[in-house]
């Protein structure tokens, strides 16, 4: 596993904090990127410690650029309450990052080539890239950091960046959270996340509960004083991604620290908080010395990523979730088509699904349309739009659904686990362990569910019936997507959506919110064009369907659903494509 | 479960129940909630605490790289 360790570098009360920090990555010979604000560049005696951290230790100097931009030059030019540099407008982002560079410069020397922000907008790296080609990489977002912790700090904090890889990757210029299809579609600036999450309670909760930060663990109440298993836990999970992605994977450390003493989310007394951080920086260099662990600068990574990892390459994630001790699996998908997720607990219903391939354009910033929400739509969202049903109709997830006589079973119901995970040239191959379903009359059955991504937005979902009770009855099956579009838990205007069913009575229609259903036999193909994020989805049969429908929402459900209909018989497959698209 | 010693700065457990993170006032010996309608000593608050965190039940467990594999 790779590592980067970074301290943030900025003047005030926290210092001694920092000095802290150092002394125990220092004392444990771990390689540390400082991140240095420019606030902390005009302090004489702060630049003294951070050269010296250089010469003696080797520490990278990099550029800290999300807050701290106090100097006379920003206050006479911007001035007023500080903002994050994403939020800002154009020319001020400009003026921003010029200075810091210029700061840069005059205090070390030499031009930086890392950069941090908590977020880093494509009108930002577009900017960074044109002032300061040498900066190589930058962390450039959080891992679904927004709505859940909006909520977290009642309704304060307005950092919307979901949507993004887990780990390293190479941003688009368009949309900075989606990875590059190419070169010429790269910003020329490698991203790396601000801290590893928990990809099974990043999902289902705040990512600020959970990540390789201690004190984010402390603030979940994740650990009961000095006893803190769950964050070797986690950094074990990020190792274990090796065994599914060719020996890679990444993992960062990256705590201000403010969060070392007197954070009032933290409950903890500062030395549990200190002792914690110090705990897991002996961790990970107990694994370096193992040989199981690299700790690199960042700029030295960014080197190293770039040799070894091409653009485009498809990742994976399967997260088992060790907290709750739940035993569930989720299993991720990334490529630059698509991030999806599959929540084998809900019998590998697809859960969250952002179309890349739609290349859906969005910049942050108060000259921006987008404002302050700088996530990759989504179209599938469980946990936010309703998933499977608890009070009323479900909401956005897809499913199988079983009918045997009048009866009809929901394979979301059946709790799966991850069998196998295969990775070769066609692709990722993913398979459940089988779901086992009983109807009210007795009888029983079990379905293998598979999962083939093989890039260009298309995933083939194919159901096996592996055993019924009584091989004479007969069942059907829908394979059934419901789906919206959106960036937060509220409903978007779905006017313009239009859905369409080929087969023996070809139809289409424009969303109204009218509750209207268009049936067809023998349908091949049910379609979701919705030009708002410049994307389209579809069901296609690749074993003949016997028919299928669209249905459009109403305002109490604003959902479209795609259905295609099957038999499913003893021994045989059923096999379907997802198919994202981008469209107008 | 080990007794552990608190910090004055308190959140409310109800709103962190809620994955809500609102910190408390204190009025007398008690601390209150300006979001919801707890209040209570740092005792009962502490008690609140550690039965939120039963909701993790390995959180004193475990689980190393070999563990993974088979979970
Ligand atoms: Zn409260």
């Amino acid at each position: 596993m790779h590592l980067n360790l970074i301290h943030r570098v900025f003047p005030g009360n926290e210092y001694p904090l920092i000095l802290l920090q150092q002394r125990y990555a220092h004392e444990l010979g771990l390689k540390v990127t400082l991140m240095v604000q420019i606030d902390a560049m005009q302090d004489p005696a702060i630049v003294a410690d951070v050269k010296n951290f250089h010469e003696q230790y080797g520490d990278e100097i990099g550029l800290s650029l999300s807050l701290g931009y106090d100097s006379p030059e920003f206050r006479e030019k911007i001035g007023g309450p500080s903002e994050f540099l994403w939020l800002y407008n154009n020319e001020e982002k400009r003026f921003i990052i010029q200075l810091g560079v210029d700061y840069f410069r005059r205090t070390f020397g030499h031009d930086p080539q890392s950069v941090a922000s908590y977020h880093l907008d494509s009108t930002c790296q577009k900017i960074l890239h044109e002032i300061c080609p040498s900066v190589k990489i930058a962390v450039a977002g959080c891992f679904e950091e927004g709505v859940k912790v909006f909520h977290g700090c009642n309704n304060s904090w307005y950092l919307f960046n979901e949507g993004m890889p887990w780990g390293p990757w190479y941003p688009a210029k368009t949309h900075t959270l989606r990875p590059a299809e190419n070169e010429a579609d790269w910003t020329g600036i490698i991203g790396v996340p601000h801290l590893s999450r928990d990809l099974s309670l990043s999902y289902e909760g705040r990512n600020d509960f959970f990540a390789s930060h201690p004190a984010n663990a402390q603030r979940g109440l994740a650990n009961i004083g000095y006893d803190h298993p769950y964050d070797y836990n986690l950094c074990d999970l990020y190792r274990f991604q090796e065994e599914f992605n060719h020996g890679f994977s990444y993992y960062n450390v990256f705590v201000s620290a403010g969060w070392l003493a007197g954070h009032p989310t933290i409950q903890d007394p500062n030395e549990v908080s200190q002792k914690l951080y110090r705990d897991l920086l002996e961790y990970l260099a107990k694994l370096q010395k193992q040989g199981n662990l690299t700790d690199m600068y960042m700029s030295e990574f960014a080197d190293w990523y770039r040799q070894n990892w091409p653009i485009a390459t498809p990742e994976v994630y399967l997260a088992k979730e060790v907290l709750y001790g739940s035993k569930k699996h989720y299993f991720w998908y990334l490529d630059p088509t698509m991030r999806v997720l599959v929540d084998t607990n809900q019998g590998g219903s697809i859960g969250d699904l952002r179309p890349y391939i739609g290349k859906t354009p969005v910049a942050t910033g108060s000259d921006q349309k987008d404002l302050m929400v700088g996530s990759y739509p989504y179209l599938i969202q469980s946990i936010y739009r309703t998933g499977a049903a608890h009070h009323f109709i479900d909401g956005a997830r897809t499913t199988l659904l079983v009918t045997h006589k009048d009866e009809t079973l929901d394979l979301c119901t059946c709790k799966t686990r991850v069998s196998n995970v295969k990775r070769d040239e066609t692709g990722t191959q993913l398979i459940l362990t089988p779901a086992k379903m009983s109807f009210s009359d007795g009888l029983e059955i079990s379905v293998e569910t598979e999962y083939l991504f093989t890039g260009g937005g298309a995933i083939q979902i194919t159901r096996r019936l592996l055993n019924v009770s009584d091989p004479s009855a007969t069942l059907t099956a829908q394979e059934y997507l419901k789906g919206c579009y959106g960036v937060t838990e509220y409903p978007q205007d779905m006017r313009g959506i239009t859905l369409s069913v080929d087969g023996d009575q070809p139809q289409r229609l424009e969303y109204a919110y009218g509750r209207r259903k268009l049936c067809s036999d023998h349908a091949q193909t049910v379609t979701a064009v919705i030009p708002q994020i410049t994307s389209s989805m579809a069901l296609e049969a690749i074993t003949p369907a016997q028919s299928g429908y669209v249905l459009e929402g109403l305002l109490f459900s604003p959902y479209y659903t795609l259905v295609l209909d099957y038999n499913l018989s003893l021994g045989k497959e059923t096999s379907t494509w997802l198919k994202l698209n981008s469209a107008k | 479960m080990a007794e552990i010693k608190l910090r004055k700065v308190m959140r409310c457990p109800v709103c962190f129940a809620r994955e809500n993170d609102v910190t408390l006032l204190k009025d007398g010996d008690e601390y209150y909630c300006i979001r919801c309608s707890y209040h209570g000593t740092a005792d009962h608050i502490a008690g609140m605490y550690m039965d939120l965190r039963k909701k993790y039940r390995w959180i004193q467990h475990r689980v190393t790289l070999e563990e993974l594999r088979i979970l």
